[in-house]
């Protein structure tokens, strides 16, 4: 066992070290992710599955090379494209400014919110106005996460979405700070409450490129779009992340928070 | 494997100062549990002797239909409904600080357990007892706080006990209202770490410390009141 | 007979538990300094009687007069009055979680009848009297049945009743420990203390009581000085009680 994982090291390392040297040449496409971040990549058994799994290996498919997901931690994903260990990263990472300065990033491929919703005659305007606030939010959720930045707010973490909207409906919460698809539910069903136009977040994924690798930036950029237009992204998304029908808004939240989580 | 350990250590409490989740969580059970014990004593103590004096003397009749009611309907439902009624239907519309209203919650309900303990106390007490007093020129308040309540206290403490033991485990539902416990403490750690072992280990750790540390302390006072009469 | 000399006027009184009628209106007078013995079957109502004279039992008819006051009457504070009014018991009903002293001085310092240091000095001659000095700080647990029986007498002089009811005050006990208890029956009885005691002990009836009631069906059948009492009995059923008992 001990020599057969050695082994598999020995390779992995051998490998990588191979796919730097000679990438031009090399038909496989080797993709760094942290495989911790449900439903975008996680691991089911073996495997590593997810959104960013699957459509990257459609786009491997759409490039005629083979797809090899390299599970990693989240800090070392920019650095692994990089270096050139791998060609690409795709761990729902959020384009920034600052992370654009080490690597090139595609097109964005998921727009993800966090939207705040207030009673109807809030004096909360922005996400600015939430200093020193009581926010609600759902436990773990993005959201949750977030607003431990906003100065002075003390923050109430409910066990489910629903019970931080009820929350703001006593009167016992000043905002809510929550996945914008909810969020839109909630607001529809619910009197006496308004979403804020301005969002508390808003965050873009794209798939991370080493900067000097323009053709594979084209190269991906192309078949990204090509699977935008073709549905078979959608079909990808669909199948992690179900519709949000109205009438299973509540179960809808909670369950769709609990798998989202962090953005990193 | 150590190291691992030693990573998921670092991880799930010192990274972020995660480990004060669990601190303040704790305080937040220890305070609950304290004022919700007092309230459980005074309450539970007033309701006992209500409904035992009813049982002795036949006064108190509508005094004790409205313990009765009251503990039919505590012990009947489980207390994370009665924690979720008094947040968000007692208070409907109002900011309240939810320690207060878990204090509220766990105290009514402890209430009505301490109640039936004490009244089981006070009804096994010897009737000779109360006659004594009586006999004595004591008037029925006097005589029970004199002379049956110091007893029924000796006699029930294994079973008070007991119940404050189930009170401080019953707090871990206070995360229901999104009050930040002990048990809270540890979900807020596991929803940013994707850690179950090491939050949940470690809640289930102190609770356990507390609970052994209260249990011998119990039976330190035990053994004090019992040394008292052999 | 001096009417000021009367401590407790009974008059008609009735008690029943439902539709047992257990005292069918008994009337006497209980005079100070008498010594005043009750015997009679068991289930005639004497223990009864006795209770309601302190309204342990509410009468449900009649009148009960003492030191000049009806206690029947609801006005009355009856707290007051038993405070005048020591009672001893059967199973001594002493405190168990306070020790023999603290027994004995409870009342008089709870309801403020002495200072703490008047009751600690009180409870320290009743203690001496009693023959229980050594046993202060003892809790109850640790005494004999008769060693109870005394610090239960003790613990009712220690409020200086103006009388003192016994309730079959040697039934419990071993028959070894019944002579020191009526030791310092009789003892109290010398002393001048008015006394009205249920019992079975017929030698302390005779001995010491200056007047014996014989109860029965819930009423008085005879009632008479020892000796005319126990040598010439009138009433048939006191007859034959007596033969039963005196062997």
């Amino acid at each position: 066992m001990k020599k057969l994982m050695a082994a598999v090291l020995a390779g992995a390392m051998v490998l990588s070290f191979g796919m730097t040297a000679m990438a031009e040449d090399d038909n496989v496409l080797v993709m760094a992710t942290n495989a911790e971040f449900p439903p975008y990549e996680f691991r089911e058994g073996d495997e590593i599955v997810g959104i960013d799994a699957e459509v990257a290996g459609l786009i491997a498919d759409k490039l005629g090379m083979e797809l090899q997901i390299d599970d990693m931690a989240f800090d070392s994903v920019l650095a692994a494209v990089q270096s050139g260990k791998a060609d690409i990263a795709m761990a729902g990472i959020t384009v920034t400014e600052e992370r654009k300065m080490s690597v090139n990033f595609t097109d964005t491929y998921t727009k993800a919110t966090q939207m705040i919703i207030v009673a109807e005659d809030s004096e909360i305007q922005g996400p600015d106005d939430l200093e020193g606030k009581t926010i609600g939010v759902q436990l773990g959720t993005t959201g949750d996460i977030y607003v431990d930045d906003v100065p002075d707010a003390s923050v109430e973490r409910y066990n489910k979405g629903f019970e931080a909207v009820q929350a703001l409906l006593q009167g016992k919460v000043d905002a809510v700070v929550i996945d914008g698809e909810p969020a839109k539910v909630f607001v529809s069903q619910n009197e006496g409450i308004k979403l804020l136009d301005e969002a508390f977040t808003e965050e873009e994924y794209a798939i991370a490129i080493a900067k000097d690798n323009d053709e594979l930036l084209e190269k991906v950029n192309t078949a990204l779009n090509e699977l935008k237009d073709n549905g078979e992204f959608q079909k990808v998304v669909d199948k992690y992340i179900s519709s949000d029908d109205a009438e299973e808004a509540e179960t809808e939240a909670a369950s769709e928070a609990e798998t989202e989580a962090v953005t990193e | 494997m150590f190291q691992n350990f030693q990573d998921k250590f670092y991880l799930n409490f010192i990274m972020d100062d995660r480990w004060k989740y669990l601190v303040n969580g704790l305080k937040t059970t220890l305070t609950v549990t304290f004022f919700a014990v007092i309230i459980g004593i005074l309450l539970g103590f007033l309701v006992a002797v209500i409904r035992s004096t009813c049982e002795k003397t036949g006064k108190m009749k509508i005094l004790n239909f409205i313990c009765k009611v009251y503990l039919t309907v505590i012990r009947g439902t489980p207390v994370v409904v009665q924690l979720l009624i008094i947040y968000f239907v007692v208070f409907a519309s109002v900011k309240i600080d939810k320690t207060f209203v878990a204090i509220l919650a766990f105290g009514l309900n402890s209430g009505a357990y301490v109640a039936e303990i004490i009244r089981g106390g006070i009804m096994s007490i010897d009737n000779g007892q109360f006659e004594a007093g009586r006999s004595l020129g004591f008037s029925y308040p006097q005589t029970m706080i004199y002379i049956i309540l110091p007893q029924v206290f000796k006699n029930v403490l294994p079973s008070l006990g007991n119940e404050f033991i189930v009170l401080l485990k019953e707090t871990s539902v206070a995360g229901y209202i999104a009050l930040e416990d002990l048990t809270k403490g540890g979900d807020i750690i596991r929803s940013r770490t994707y850690d179950a072992f090491m939050p949940l280990i470690a809640v289930a750790i102190i609770y356990l410390i507390m609970v052994l540390a209260f249990s011998k302390l119990l039976s330190i006072l035990e053994r004090r009141l019992r040394s008292n009469e052999r | 007979m001096n009417d000021n000399d009367v401590l407790i006027k009974i008059e008609n009184l009735q008690k029943s538990f439902g539709s047992l009628d257990v005292l069918c209106g008994i009337t006497t007078e209980i005079r100070k300094g008498e010594v005043v013995a009750i015997i009679g079957p068991s289930g005639c109502g004497k223990s009864t009687f006795l209770r309601s004279l302190n309204l342990l039992e509410q009468p449900t008819g009649g009148t009960i007069t003492f030191e000049g006051v009806d206690i029947t009457d609801k006005r009355v504070n009856v707290d007051k009055m038993r405070q005048k009014i020591g009672m001893v018991f059967q199973q001594f009903n002493l405190f168990p979680h306070m020790t023999i002293k603290k027994n004995i001085m409870l009342a008089p310092v709870k309801l403020k009848v002495m200072s703490e240091e008047e009751a600690s000095r009180k409870a320290d001659e009743l203690l001496y009297r009693i023959g229980l000095p050594d046993k202060a700080d003892q809790y109850p647990d640790m005494l004999s049945g008769g060693q109870k029986q005394r610090v239960a007498i003790a613990r009712a002089l220690a409020m200086n009743p103006d009388v003192m009811l016994f309730d079959e005050p040697t039934s419990a006990l071993d028959p070894e420990m019944v002579g020191e208890v009526l030791d310092l029956m009789r003892e109290l009885a010398q002393s001048g203390m008015t006394m009205i005691v249920v019992t079975h002990e017929m030698g302390f009836a005779k001995e010491v009581a200056s007047r014996v009631l014989f109860i029965d069906e819930g009423n008085i059948k005879e009632e008479n000085t020892p000796a005319e009492f126990f040598s010439n009995p009138s009433n048939p059923r006191l007859r034959d009680f007596l033969s039963k008992v005196l062997v």
